[in-house]
């Protein structure tokens, strides 16, 4: 199998300007020199919480943004040099309802970017029902797209996104958004491309998602990438880890750090919502360590407990460091 | 896809792309926007001739606000492209793709031509249902032809401000700059050559104002002779117009990659 994608120490910076009167410039290190390499046929997961530098990966691999330094190849062009090659052999979704014209019928949709991409009448002829059919959308090809339910946008964009038989296919999160029957025929649908012989790059940050799609993940946050395996050797990094689940109200940092630093913890690491905080702490005997912990924790509100084994999604929070 | 197959495609595409982007084919928007509030200028601005110059005879600037009216089309249409293809969400797909950008461009202002200047016939009918305007002498051929050339020198302008939106977020304020630039310094209501020297230098640096200059003097009887040479530097300019789009929007591509500004909101 040939390397299809080639990223090398990839470098992104973004400048914003704060102040109106006496303005000043802020760099943000989006990418700090990613480096990874795709093969021919393979499902690649790029999963990070939001902001880790997923889209901005895709958008410098699709021609659409330029790498501050570092270079990177797709298909043997270089995504800047040779971007006008290249976009003829790659195509890409975004998840989420836009990037569709609303107004148009699915079919216009189609046809439309169809013409963009050259696609000669005889293929179009052919390949449009296929499309439409493989996603579902046969029966309602002549609707106006307003008239869509999310589920069915988001298929529509998987066909417009094969309309020149890309040879490479980059999906930013999408599933975002869908009801999980949605999200589930997606899947579907990314795992018959990859059976067709379609390399896929794929961004999430929905774990289960990952695993259950890709071939290698690559686990990247703040710009870096963290690790890179096989979703079954990224989980056995946690294997004979327990973790200790708390949910309570609120918690101060310094309790937090606290924990950190006790005999026997591995790692510590907060998701919060509205209402509710989850500590979790990895450890290899939690109930060596769950005495202590309560006592800390007995002045705060604590609403529920548990105990489980680490899985793969606490391999990646404990990676990413929840939104603590 | 062969020659043929491409033309096709070359006038599906501004089809396709008039009907996606423009709410202006709904009718109700389409009578406000492209009728009604184009004919209350004319009126608004006729009257204020008929006013301030004391004439009955208004015809003047019936052709002259009727031929300005084609920027809602070249200037807000066109100038607007790719901002809506950005609130769509489909600009990056756009510039992802491998065709020339440019080409997709002019294909895209061919609709928005064609529905200016029916956006001028629609104020020239009314100019002479409302005040009487006068058109007895006009060669009709020669006055669709120089209307043709002033919406396409228009267009130029417009795909030039339009190429801009690759890089700028607030196009509303390009345009509408544009367009009251139009208003004031084309001679349609007030004349180029009472304007300070450094205007009129600008004034002929804009479309409109030579073929609304050549649009009077063929209502006035004049034939091809005397408005050629009006006519034809109005064409080389809009032709420079759309040179400087092609060149534009290569740098502004370029930039948007390298500033990251194909979704900033």
């Amino acid at each position: 199998m040939g390397e299809v994608i080639n990223a090398k120490g990839l470098i992104r910076e973004y400048e914003s300007v704060k102040g109106m009167i006496k303005k000043e410039r802020i760099r943000i290190e989006a990418l700090k020199g990613v480096s990874f390499e795709v093969q021919q046929g393979e499902i690649f997961g790029l999963l990070g919480p939001n902001g880790a530098g997923k889209t901005t990966t895709i958008k410098i691999l699709t021609t659409l943004l330029a790498p501050t330094a570092g270079e990177a190849e797709v298909l043997g062009f270089n995504v800047f040099k040779d971007a006008k090659e290249l976009r003829k052999h790659i195509n890409f979704i975004f998840g989420g309802e836009r990037g569709l014209y609303w107004r148009l019928t699915a079919k216009d949709n189609l046809n439309y970017f169809s013409d963009l991409y050259g696609v000669d009448k005889r293929t179009r002829a052919k390949r449009l029902p296929e499309l439409l059919e493989m996603v579902g959308l046969q029966d309602r090809a002549d609707e106006k797209v307003e008239a869509y339910s999310k589920g069915m946008k988001q298929r529509l964009q998987i066909a417009r996104g094969l309309i020149n038989d890309p040879k490479v296919i980059f999906l930013d999160e999408p599933t975002i958004g869908l009801d999980p029957v949605g999200a589930r025929d997606l899947r579907n649908i990314i795992r018959m491309l990859s059976g067709m012989g379609k390399t896929i790059l794929l961004t999430t940050h929905y774990m289960y998602e990952a695993d259950e799609l890709c071939s290698r993940i690559a686990v990247i946050n703040a710009g870096e990438i963290l690790a890179l395996d096989t979703p079954e050797r990224l989980k056995n990094m946690n294997m004979g880890l327990s973790v200790l689940e708390v949910c309570l109200k609120d918690i101060e940092k310094k309790d937090i750090h606290a924990i950190s630093g006790m005999d026997g913890v591995d790692a510590v690491n907060l998701t919060s919502s509205d209402h509710v905080s989850v500590l979790r702490v990895h450890c290899a005997e939690p109930y060596a360590v769950l005495q202590k912990v309560m006592n800390l924790l007995r002045k705060y509100s604590v609403t529920g407990l548990n105990i489980r084994q680490a899985t793969l999604e606490d391999a990646y929070i404990k990676m990413v460091g929840g939104n603590e | 896809m062969n020659k043929l197959e491409s033309i096709g495609s070359f006038f599906r595409q501004g089809i396709f792309s008039y009907k996606a982007l423009f709410g202006w084919l709904d009718p109700k928007v389409y009578i406000l926007t492209k009728i009604v509030s184009p004919i209350f200028q004319l009126i608004f601005f006729c009257s204020l001739a008929r006013f301030a110059y004391g004439k009955a005879d208004v015809t003047q600037w019936v052709i002259g606000n009727s031929i300005l009216m084609c920027y809602l089309n070249t200037v807000f249409g066109l100038g607007g492209i790719m901002a809506e293809e950005r609130n769509f969400g489909t600009l990056k797909l756009i510039i992802a793709t491998p065709y020339n950008k440019f080409v997709s461009f002019i294909g895209r202002s061919l609709m928005h031509i064609t529905d200016g200047i029916s956006t001028v016939l629609i104020c020239i009918a009314a100019g002479i249902i409302v005040f009487g305007a006068d058109f007895s002498k006009v060669n009709v051929a020669l006055f669709a032809a120089d209307i043709l050339i002033a919406v396409f020198a228009a267009s130029g302008l417009g795909m030039l401000i339009g190429c801009c939106g690759l890089v700028i977020r607030d196009m509303n304020l390009l345009m509408n700059t544009a367009a009251t630039t139009l208003l004031a310094l084309c001679g349609t209501n007030f004349p180029v050559e009472r304007l300070p020297l450094f205007l009129q230098k600008i004034s002929y640096c804009l479309p409109l104002t030579r073929s609304i200059q050549a649009a009077w003097m063929i209502a006035e009887g004049n034939r091809f002779g005397a408005v050629s040479q009006l006519m034809l530097q109005e064409a080389l300019l809009g032709i420079l117009y759309m040179l400087a789009g092609y060149c534009t929007l290569a740098i502004m591509e370029y930039l948007s990659r390298k500033k990251a500004t194909l979704d900033i909101f």
